[in-house]
């Protein structure tokens, strides 16, 4: 070889050398970021792999001395002895470069699942025994003159390769794609197909542009000689190429109806693909459509293998493959046969060409094919599922990205909701300012959402209800949960206020709030004047559930929030008192219950030890009667009861009299107990459980009464020493004598009469002590029966011409033989109308009544059954009174007379006997 | 002691034996207990403490539980640990009762069984005492009662 020869070849074979340069750029731009690194590596190792085993293996299965035109078998490790000389080594050079170019043509196929290792063993695979023993076939006699390729002897022509270099590549890609699959989420079960974008188009353009330039030297060089061929081939490589990419523009676009950027890049490649077989037989015209078609198909040629679910990752066999057979028939089609020098006309030299394509085919695809489903077995061909979506730059080469890393805290982040995690960010680069923004939004969210959460938090357990209303009434969707518990609602969240009022509280206060909620969202009106407005300061309400009115007392306060002047919103605050309320009438209750009790014992310690006393030693008998009545429970219930009412009726007269309020309310409280279970038409025992308690209880007022008479009688010793029974009488009586007035003139004040009481002849001392009680409480009941049904109202004693003032005279009297106790008013004595009322109420028959005379009157007002008073109240009432004195007279084996004239006078004379 | 408090504990008393004997019992009219001792021949006595305190019995005669135990356990002649047995039972089921009216806040004693007639058994017992007589079957029985 000449020396221009010689360097035009290398310096082709350093454009094709760069054509890897414009592969790497190509394939990893339109692949994704996460398998950019995978890609670059696989270009770069499978040059310097192939080159190797082409060394080794291929150069000599190519060129070398052959059996039939089917492969060599001599020159295996090029240059070993070094016998060849630099011509030899040029030709070696040139075709290495033609060895990587086909390897590195499946790369972008199988790009983003190929286990790197597999991929290795495929670049071996085409480098040492398939793409040498095609080579064989259509170039031996290339190196060594006397050497032919069968295909080539029977007239296949493929000038630089558009069957050897780029169809067998693209054979093998088809082959890998089979065997590989199709990348995860590209093909949908339901048959729509996920476009994968590639991750640097400016490079796959520049890599493409690369190609085109490395082209030059592909067809160029393909000489192997400086010529007069060379230009023209040159020329029309590059028509081809611009007709492609034109050709692919106007009819893809038209298709696809987006000037796609997959279109230009295959477009160009197709074309130069395509002419690369027939630039040295074609004129110029011919080469622009024959890289038109080709470009055409090459950009197309997508839909068809995606038609098949076959997923080429940068469209390597539409443009290697595809654009690659059309580029060997147009060696027929378009080539000038004397150019072609085969001696086989244009129908022949299509049908070899034809042929050619087909054994290459089966060839280059059944071998690699084969190969791969074996190697598969024992190294899968393909990545884990979980390392193909990682990508492989992390999976097979261990190194990341900063967008991976950033990538992956996005990822750990949406998984878990961690709102702590922050992502690494490298400073001064486009990643790691994106990482520092999201770091501070991360900031940012997660400090209000812990801020949220702890707004929450109060709001959960604050005990009040607090909420937000708007204009309408309608509630904020945040409000404490207290607020449910106390409005007994659940999802109050844009409920009306309103409309929870409504049901639990009155018509008229429901319009009341009504007037007030306008009036609230008036900023017109001070908030001074709208809290004095409020209608549900305090609110009684009513939730009923299950037919069970549940009574509670909210109150509910009501804060303006405004903007501006405007009422934005209006906070509202629900409490619920009835604990509160509840718990404050106890305690009020008790306060009265210790002011009543208090006051009693100041009375007590103010009075005369020696009254109190008797009071006391009476109050225990009466205490122990009631007691005994009901232990011994003699006759039925009924009587059980009229016979506790007169004690205690007693008992509450005994308290009266000394002013001793308190036991006579007790007692008072008793007798109304005992008046409601008489009204009771079944009686039984546990209904006395009441009684029994309340008696208990004013057993214990008397008790705490005596325990302060002991205290005070320690500082008393000398007074019950020295004075004698009589001196003690008398002082009694003398202290019973002033209560019994001031008795007197309490309830004539009560009744809003005047009287005037004569005790002068009242001797008390003539009793004995056993009779002395008794007839204490005779006296008392008649002074009082004077008072309350005796004496009349000064307007009543006027109309009957008698003196305004009443007079009542109480005398106890020696009269020799018996003890004359007589009680004398000058009142209306008995009232018979109001007798009859009572008659008729007792069922008494009108006929029975009619013949009643004064006496049998009498004997009805006397019997212990009725009261004439009008109202019932603490000093009159039962018409126990009158049994009291009838069942004392009895004890005292007294005597009773009565004399009366109705409007005149009531004259009652008791006669006991006298007892030492 | 309220109203309310004696009236659940009669009738614990009143539905056990209706339970057991499917005979009810009377009640008698209550009163409130003076000097006098209201024990017969076995008593059952339940302490209470808590936030108010005092205590509460109930006593039979030996006829009463006799014919209980008869009825209830079914033995024709009963022996003193039967009947001790029997009052321990009525015991236990007041006190069992008095645990849940009263709450986790009061502690029930366990009964002590009292066989005889000791002089007086109040000393557990708050006045004021209240005596419920509980006539069962022809039988006199009381229940006392004495809590603040």
């Amino acid at each position: 070889m000449n020396p221009i020869d010689s360097l035009w070849v290398i310096i082709s074979g350093g454009l094709v050398f760069i054509m890897q340069g414009g592969f790497a750029l190509l394939e990893s731009g339109l692949t994704r970021n996460k398998n950019s690194i995978n890609v670059a590596i696989k270009n770069l190792t499978d040059l310097g792999v192939s080159l190797i085993m082409f060394w080794i293996v291929g150069f000599g299965l190519m060129f070398g001395r052959g059996i039939k035109g089917l492969f060599g078998l001599d020159h295996y490790a090029f240059n070993w002895g070094g016998e060849y000389a630099a011509s030899e080594s040029v030709f070696f050079f040139f075709q290495a470069m033609f060895c990587s170019t086909a390897a590195t043509i499946v790369s972008g196929a199988v790009a983003e699942r190929m286990r790197f290792s597999a991929y290795i063993l495929s670049t071996i695979m085409i480098s040492t025994i398939i793409y040498p023993v095609v080579g064989h076939w259509v170039w031996a006699g290339g190196f060594l003159s006397d050497n032919n390729g069968w295909l080539g002897v029977l007239g296949f022509i493929d000038f630089a390769g558009s069957t050897v270099v780029h169809s067998v590549g693209g054979w093998v890609a088809l082959a890998a794609l089979l065997n590989l699959g199709p990348r995860i989420g590209r093909y949908n079960p339901d048959g729509s197909i996920n476009p994968i974008s590639g991750s640097n188009i400016p490079n796959a353009v520049t890599g493409t542009i690369l190609l085109w330039f490395g082209w030059f030297g592909f067809n160029g060089g393909s000489t192997l000689a400086f010529n007069d061929d060379v230009p023209g081939i040159i020329l029309r490589t590059t028509l081809a190429a611009a007709a492609g990419m034109v050709g692919a523009l106007a009819i893809g676009w038209k298709f696809l109806k987006v000037p796609d950027v997959a279109l230009v890049i295959n477009g160009s490649i197709g074309g130069l693909v395509a002419i690369t077989a027939n630039c040295h037989v074609v004129n110029d015209p011919q080469s622009l459509a024959i890289g038109a078609v080709g470009g055409i198909i090459a950009a197309l040629g997508f839909k068809f293998l995606d038609w098949l679910r076959i997923d080429d990752a940068v469209s390597a066999i539409p443009a290697h493959l595809f654009a690659g057979v059309w580029g060997t028939l147009s060696v027929g089609i378009f080539g000038d046969p004397e150019k072609l020098g085969t001696g086989l006309d244009r129908l022949q030299q299509i049908g070899v060409q034809l042929l050619g394509i087909g054994v290459v085919g089966l060839w280059a695809f059944g071998l690699s094919y084969l190969l791969l489903r074996v190697i598969n077995q024992a190294l899968p061909l393909r990545v884990s599922e979980e390392d193909e979506i990682k990508g492989l730059n992390t999976a097979e080469h261990g190194a990341t990205t900063e967008i991976y890393d950033l990538y992956k805290v996005l990822d750990e982040q949406s998984r878990t909701g961690d709102l702590s995690l922050r992502a690494p960010f490298e400073p001064f680069t486009e990643v790691g300012q994106i990482a520092k923004m999201y770091n501070n939004v991360m900031d940012n969210l997660q400090q209000n959402v812990v801020a949220k959460s702890e707004y929450l938090h109060i709001l959960d357990n604050m005990s009040e209800g607090l909420f937000l209303i708007d204009k309408h009434g309608f509630i904020g969707s945040y409000f404490s949960s207290s607020l449910q518990k106390i409005l007994h609602e659940e999802n109050l969240a844009g409920k009306n206020i309103r409309e929870i009022l409504k049901p639990i509280i009155s018509t008229q206060k429901l319009q009341d709030f009504d007037d007030y909620f306008s009036l609230l969202f008036n900023p017109d009106i001070d908030a001074k004047s709208i809290a004095r407005l409020n209608p549900l300061e305090r609110l009684e309400v009513s939730f009923g559930h299950n037919d069970q009115n549940e009574k509670a007392i909210i109150s509910f306060t009501f804060k303006r929030i405004s903007n501006e002047n405007k009422v934005e919103r209006v906070m509202g605050i629900a409490r619920d008192l009835t604990e509160q309320v509840k718990l404050e009438g106890d305690v009020e209750k008790i306060k009265q219950d210790k002011a009543s009790e208090i006051s009693l014992l100041y009375k007590v310690l103010h009075m005369d030890p020696e009254l109190i006393g008797d009071f006391i030693n009476h109050f225990d008998e009466r205490i122990f009667q009631m007691n005994s009545t009901l232990e011994k429970g003699q006759g039925s219930p009924r009587d059980v009861l009229t016979n506790l009412a007169k004690i205690a009726h007693g008992l509450k007269g005994d308290a009266a009299l000394l002013n001793l309020d308190f036991i006579a309310d007790s007692a008072h409280k008793l007798e109304d107990l005992i008046t409601s279970l008489k009204r009771k038409t079944h009686l039984e025992p546990t209904d006395f459980l009441g009684l029994t308690v309340k008696i208990s209880e004013i057993q214990n007022t008397g008790t705490s009464i005596r325990n302060l008479i002991q205290k005070l009688n320690q500082y008393q010793t000398n007074f019950l020493n020295e004075n004698s029974s009589n001196e003690l009488s008398k002082s009694n009586s003398l202290n019973f004598t002033t209560q019994l007035e001031d008795y007197v003139t309490k309830i004539s004040k009560e009744k809003g009469k005047q009287i005037s009481l004569d005790l002068s002849k009242l001797h008390l001392e003539l009793l004995s002590t056993n009779q002395r009680p008794l007839v204490k409480d005779i006296l008392i009941q008649l002074v009082r029966n004077a008072i309350v049904h005796g004496i009349e109202t000064p307007d009543v004693r006027h109309h009957r011409s008698k003196p305004s003032m009443g007079k009542i005279e109480i005398s106890l009297t020696d009269m020799n033989d018996h003890i004359l106790i007589r009680s004398f008013d000058d009142g209306e004595g008995l009232n018979i109308e109001r007798l009859k009322k009572k008659a008729l109420e007792k069922n008494v028959p009108d006929s029975v009544m009619i013949s009643w005379g004064d006496a049998d009157w009498l004997r009805f007002a006397f019997s212990g059954q009725v009261s004439t008073a009008e109202r019932l109240d603490q000093s009159a009432g039962r018409g126990v009174g009158w049994g009291l004195i009838r069942d004392n007279i009895g004890k005292l084996k007294g005597k009773l007379l009565v004399r009366f004239r109705s409007g005149g006078f009531m004259d009652i004379r008791i006669r006991i006997p006298k007892e030492v | 002691m309220t109203e309310n408090e004696l009236r659940y504990f009669i009738d614990t008393v009143t539905q056990y034996f209706k339970q057991i004997t499917g005979i009810g019992a009377e009640i008698g009219l209550p009163f409130i207990k003076n000097q006098d001792t209201v024990v017969m021949d076995y008593t059952g006595l339940i302490g209470i403490s808590g936030p108010k305190r005092g205590g509460l019995y109930f006593t039979a005669s030996r006829s009463m539980l006799t014919v209980l135990t008869q009825l209830y356990l079914g033995l024709d002649s009963p022996q003193e640990s039967d009947l001790m047995d029997m009052a321990g039972e009525i015991s236990n089921t007041i006190a069992g009762n008095a645990q849940i009216y009263f709450g986790p806040d009061y502690q029930i004693s366990v009964p002590i069984l009292i066989d005889g007639k000791p002089n007086d058994i109040s000393m557990k017992l708050k006045p004021p005492i209240f005596v419920i007589p509980i006539k069962w079957n022809g039988h006199q029985s009381y229940l006392v009662v004495g809590m603040e």
